[in-house]
């Protein structure tokens, strides 16, 4: 093994030896439990970043990432499989964003989580989604994957429901479970396929044996190999993304997972693992550009789900609800992204998401720890002077998901809409642009109901609301700075970024997944275009910025605004006439388009009395048939035992008898 | 000469430190500390010998087979292989001992010297080169076994299933005895070698086999086929198991077992491994018997002891068909029942631990009545016993699934190959698995979902008793986990044999 392989399998090993520590002594050490859960995310990522940084020098000449071999997990036979990690660019993109992200967050938990009961076992949990993620992003085959895929479900379980005498949160942690689940059977017949096919779970093999070697360009007739076709692989992967991203239908979970506690909804349901979906597709773009079909279903449920969520949020009342279905809607616009062919773009603005999204939910969660566990935001507003630093970080988060330049969420919205148009999907790019007016609208909203305007706060709340410890305030402004600054550093096509890099005229983050994402598009058979100001580019430019800000004056308009000079009320009045306006709309909104009320029809009610029928069936039926079998082989059993009489004669007579029967049958065999 | 000396090192060591046990016992008198010490410390030496004689004697990959005293003992990667087993059996057996025979007054010191007699025949099994050697061996082996079953002097259960033990044990040695004098009569030769080269020669000459052959073969089989407790010769199991004290038990559902597997592979591998084609036939029979009576009968069993006794008899089946695999041509049917072997020792010595922990206050049953509530009153003992019971079942990722799953594998490969019984053999398996799983979570569903019938306080474990069972604990996940460099130490000592 070499440092860098050893490094990397340290990535991983720092977390879990955390989370077994905590595990086994986490209870006697109260307050302090912290301490040993926290300092190996940090070591985690300290080792990620060096790792990172270097390991491209290392790179034996011909592959384009470090692989290690950690043990052969499964060899029986023909069928093999390595308990193995691989780091490429595209894990080393996610690697920064899950092991900061991660870190920020467990060390905002220490002060957020302080006063909770359960302090050491919040830290143990955590711990666990840290290794799963990480080997999730990590992992270099689609058994190791499927197995982190499941971990991180079962630790976003344990999370959700952290609190589970609160029954919401226990009932959500359920759902969430279980919605993953359709998706994960989806997926697990995907990975089933791709043995069939390929007869290997090596992640980077079985493409290439799926759609032929990355010079081959466009599909051969290996595409059909092994009898599946590629389409179908694809879109049973594609399943497993749609649940765990949470896409339409299987959305559902996302905005219910809320009930955890706030580090939580900013790790898990925000940052990291509803992004293991994008990352799936984007690992397996050769398969999907394969599959020009499923393609465009991705592209098409992907901005589905992007109106769909940014239309719920604009009514939410809950502040931590409004953050989820926008991160619904942003996962959306990252799945219409991969489904146009514009992988880059995706990841881009996934790690845009990661940070941004983060801050927004730290903030949010801020905010909550502020006003007593209060997350309805018609009890809040006026919080601006109160909280400063909350107030200025999450007021930055707002206006780059808003799409305001130059903050990094902009760069990234603008370039999947961009790309979008280009590649010939424009209804892609107008839905997109809806979508990106709603966005603008409800962060704005959210920020003018929660800390401008007057006070709304509890009376008897309101004097002891103070601004969060320092472990709390300095992760928000952490997470401030790449929300600010990512985009530019990641696009700048110029100097003096580029030429440092050695990636010059295509940003750094374009170069750098290059290697990842060619063979996908060599199969699509697209060509990078240079980005023209004064043309195209520059037209979509220009009215993305004015949508943006269409929305945010909209915003400011109805529920006012207090930067600066900028100061204007809010209106009520004007609000109520416009939701009076258009009735149907508005109630679909705040009822979530009345998602749950259909789940609970088709699952609970009819799904119920088929579920009622089906068990007269089985109790009347297969049950009548097993217990059938069930008395025979006891019966049979019961016979067989009364054999055992207990007497030594009768057991040595048994003995000579069979004696004669094993002579006798060796002469019936010998005697040819 | 001082090399066969030095071949047969580590069951010289053995015997010292039996002896060396029975010199402390006089010395320092009913003191547990210096018994522990000296027995413990005498295993690790002897399987610290084990591992460098392997090496320095029969090469690094273990193909190299070396003959000792003219032929009478061989060392090769097998003997290696199952020396280590029987070590690790008979120091679980010994850690896991003393919580138990405490509490009823009986002395530790004798316990670990009869056990380790019994690891010096099973030691000699493996080596034997010799069939006389081998029927020696097999004495020592069973004879402390009769000792241990009646270990338990004052209790009338203990003493009857030693008796039902020992007479029908020296019935079925005879027979054993007798099949060994007809084999020398109609080959003319002890010698493992001399009789394999005689039998290939007759089997190549065609023509059928000389009639003292054939009736020699059915009481080889017979004699062999009580000794791992298979149907139609399994008679003596529960009696006996259900009467010994539970750590006996546990010892003897894997000692002897093995240490008779062991005898199979010398015997019928080895000596008789040109009648292959032959004996496959007896085996599958055998095989289906025998895995199926047992699961049929553990099925209705309320004892846990004896549920397990039963479940041993189906687990004796299973390692059956990695035999019969390999009779069938496939070498994989071999690595399995040496990996099966390893396996089925350290979880069934897990889960009888267990069930002797809960005995720890004398007079506690055995019945599944005492596990009702375990999960609450000791939940750490209860998710052990949880862990064994599922590697039993043959659940992933322990050792119980890559086990059934490697001799599965290999039926199944035979079976395309030609050997369509061998494959009907894996069905048959499977099927039994799964049935095999009602009786197992049946004791998990008592331990977490029934409420005790009495309130008893949780008893202290020692430990010795924590630590054994931690270690068997982790062995069985990594074993299932990790298998992969096991299965390497595995497939040397099967090459050794079959390759």
């Amino acid at each position: 093994m070499t440092l860098h392989q050893m490094l990397v399998f340290l990535i991983i090993a720092l977390p879990l030896t955390g989370f077994l520590v905590t595990a086994l002594v986490g209870r006697r050490l109260g307050l302090n439990a912290f301490w040993i859960p926290v300092a190996p995310v940090v070591g985690s990522w300290l080792v990620a970043m060096y790792v990172i940084a270097t390991f491209h020098d290392v790179l034996p000449a011909g592959t384009d990432g470090i692989a290690v071999t950690l043990w052969q997990w499964i060899p029986a036979g023909t069928f093999t499989v390595d308990f193995g990690l691989f780091v490429d660019n595209l894990t080393a993109v996610l690697l920064v964003v899950v092991t900061t992200v991660g870190m920020l967050v467990h060390v905002y938990s220490i002060g957020y989580m302080r006063h909770d009961p359960g302090y050491w076992r919040f830290f143990v949990y955590l711990n666990l989604f840290m290794v799963s993620m990480l080997l999730l992003v990590l992992a270099d085959s689609w058994l190791v994957l499927f197995l982190a895929w499941e971990l991180v479900g079962l630790s976003s379980y344990l999370l959700i429901g952290f609190w589970y005498r609160k029954r919401t949160a226990a009932e959500a942690s359920k759902k969430a479970f279980i919605t993953n689940r359709v998706g994960d059977v989806g997926f697990a017949l995907g990975i089933m396929a791709i043995w069939v096919n390929t007869g290997t779970l090596n992640i980077r093999d079985s493409i290439e044996l799926l759609v032929g070697p990355a010079s081959m360009g466009a599909t051969g007739s290996l595409a059909f190999a092994g009898g599946i076709p590629v389409w179908v692989i694809a879109l049973l992967l594609f399943a497993g993304a749609v649940g765990k991203s949470a896409q339409f239908p299987l959305h559902v979970w996302l905005p219910d997972a809320m009930e955890g506690p706030t580090p939580v909804s900013a790790l898990i349901h925000a940052a990291t693992m509803v992004n293991a979906g994008v990352y799936l597709v984007a690992r397996a773009n050769p398969i999907f550009a394969s599959a020009p079909e499923a393609m465009a279903f991705v592209a098409a449920i992907g901005i589905f789900t992007a109106i769909l969520a940014a239309s719920i949020a604009l009514t939410q009342t809950d502040i931590k609800r409004v953050l989820a279905y926008s991160t619904l809607s942003q996962l959306g616009y990252m799945f219409a992204a991969l489904g146009v062919g514009a992988f880059t773009a995706a990841i881009f603005h996934l790690m845009a998401q990661g940070f941004t999204k983060g801050l927004l939910f730290l903030a949010s969660g801020s905010v909550i720890h502020a006003v007593h566990d209060e997350q309805d935001m018609r009890k809040m507003g006026g919080l601006r002077k109160k909280l400063p630093h909350t107030y200025r970080t999450m007021l930055i988060g707002a206006i780059a998901m808003s799409g305001i330049p130059p903050l990094a969420a902009f760069f990234s919205k603008d370039e999947i809409l961009g790309e979008s148009f280009k590649l010939g999907f424009q209804w892609v790019w107008a839905i997109g642009i809806l979508v990106a007016v709603m966005t603008a609208f409800y962060m704005f909203r959210l920020i003018g109901l929660t800390f401008w305007g007057k006070s709304r706060v509890d009376p008897a709340v309101e004097p002891k609301i103070h601004e969060s410890p320092r472990t709390m305030t300095v992760p928000l402004w952490l997470l401030a700075i790449p929300s600010v600054l990512l985009g530019i550093a990641l696009t700048w096509p110029g100097p003096p970024l580029g030429p440092l890099f050695g990636m010059e005229g295509e940003g750094l983050l374009g170069g750098y997944l290059k290697p990842i994402f060619e063979h996908g598009q060599e199969i699509l058979g697209r060509r990078e275009e240079a980005f023209q100001l004064a043309g195209i580019d520059g037209m979509l430019l220009a009215i993305s910025i004015a949508v943006a800000l269409a929305g945010m004056l909209a915003a400011w308009r109805l529920f006012g605004v207090e930067i600066g000079p900028i100061r204007g009320a809010s209106r009520p009045a004007l609000v109520a006439s416009l939701t009076k306006r258009v009735p149907f709309l508005y109630r679909a909104s705040a009822n979530n388009w009345w998602f749950d009320d259909i789940n609970n029809l088709v699952f609970v009610v009819v799904g119920g009395r088929i579920a009622n029928a089906l068990a007269w069936f089985d109790r009347n039926v297969v049950d009548g048939v097993v217990n059938g079998i069930g008395a025979l082989t006891r019966r049979s059993g019961g016979g067989l035992a009364r054999v055992q009489t207990g007497r030594v004669q009768n057991y040595a007579l048994g003995i000579a008898l069979g004696l004669i029967a094993m002579a006798g049958s060796y002469f019936v065999i010998l005697g040819r | 000469m001082p090399n066969d000396i030095l071949a047969l090192g580590p069951f010289i060591a053995a015997v010292s430190v039996a002896i060396a046990v029975l010199l402390v016992d006089i010395a320092v008198p009913g003191r547990r500390g210096p018994v522990l010490v000296v027995s413990l410390g005498g295993l690790a030496l002897v399987a610290a010998l084990t591992l460098t004689t392997g090496q320095a004697v029969a090469g690094g990959d273990g193909t190299l087979r070396v003959l000792a005293f003219g032929g009478a003992y061989v060392v090769d990667g097998l003997t290696t292989f199952l020396d280590l087993i029987f070590v690790g059996i008979v120091a679980f057996t010994i850690v896991f001992a003393p919580d138990y025979l405490e509490a009823r007054g009986l002395p530790l010191a004798e316990f670990a010297m009869v056990l380790l007699f019994a690891m010096t025949g099973a030691m000699l099994i493996s080596g034997a080169g010799d069939l006389l050697v081998l029927f020696v061996a097999l004495e020592l082996m069973v004879l402390p076994g009769y000792m241990l079953a009646g270990y338990h002097k004052s209790d009338g259960y203990s003493t009857e299933g030693a008796i039902k033990y020992f007479l029908l044990g020296s019935f079925s040695s005879a027979i054993f005895l007798f099949g060994l004098a007809f084999t020398w009569g109609a080959t003319g030769t002890t010698s493992i070698e001399g009789v394999s080269g005689a039998l290939a020669a007759a089997v190549a000459g065609g023509g059928a086999l000389a009639p003292a052959l054939v009736l020699g073969l059915g009481f080889l089989t017979t004699g062999v086929a009580f000794k791992i407790a298979a149907v139609p010769f399994h008679y003596w199991t529960p009696d006996a198991y259900q009467g010994s004290p539970t750590p006996v038990t546990g010892y003897l559902s894997v000692g002897p077992k093995v240490g008779a597997f062991a005898l199979i592979l010398r015997l019928f591998v080895d000596a008789l491994g040109p009648l292959r084609v032959d004996w496959l036939q007896v085996v599958i029979i055998l095989a289906v018997f025998t895995m199926t009576l047992g699961n049929l009968v553990a099925l209705t069993q309320s004892n846990v002891k004896r549920m397990l006794a039963y479940s041993s008899i189906a687990h004796t089946g299973y390692m059956l068909v990695g035999l019969a695999a390999f009779a069938a041509g496939r070498i994989e049917g071999l690595e399995g029942l040496l990996y099966y072997g390893a396996a089925y020792s350290v979880m069934n010595l897990g889960a009888f631990a267990v069930v002797a922990a809960i005995q720890r206050r004398a007079g506690v049953t055995s019945g599944l009545d005492t596990f009702a509530g375990l999960g609450r009153r000791e939940p750490w003992l209860a998710i052990l016993m949880t862990l064994f019971l599922l590697s039993l079942t043959g659940i992933p990722p322990t050792a119980g699934f890559f086990a059934k799953a490697y001799v599965i594998l290999a039926a199944v490969q035979a079976g395309n190959a030609g050997y369509t019984a061998v494959g009907i053999l894996a069905v048959i398996a499977v099927i039994n698995a799964a049935a095999a799983a009602f009786y197992y979570l049946r004791v998990v569903v008592y331990m977490f979902m029934r409420e005790p019938r009495s309130e008893d306080a949780a008893m202290a474990h020692g430990r010795l008793m924590w630590g054994g069972l931690v270690v068997a604990s982790v062995l069985t996940v990594v074993l299932g986990l990790i298998p992969g460099p096991f299965l390497d130490i595995v497939g040397r000592a099967a090459r050794a044999i079959g390759g």
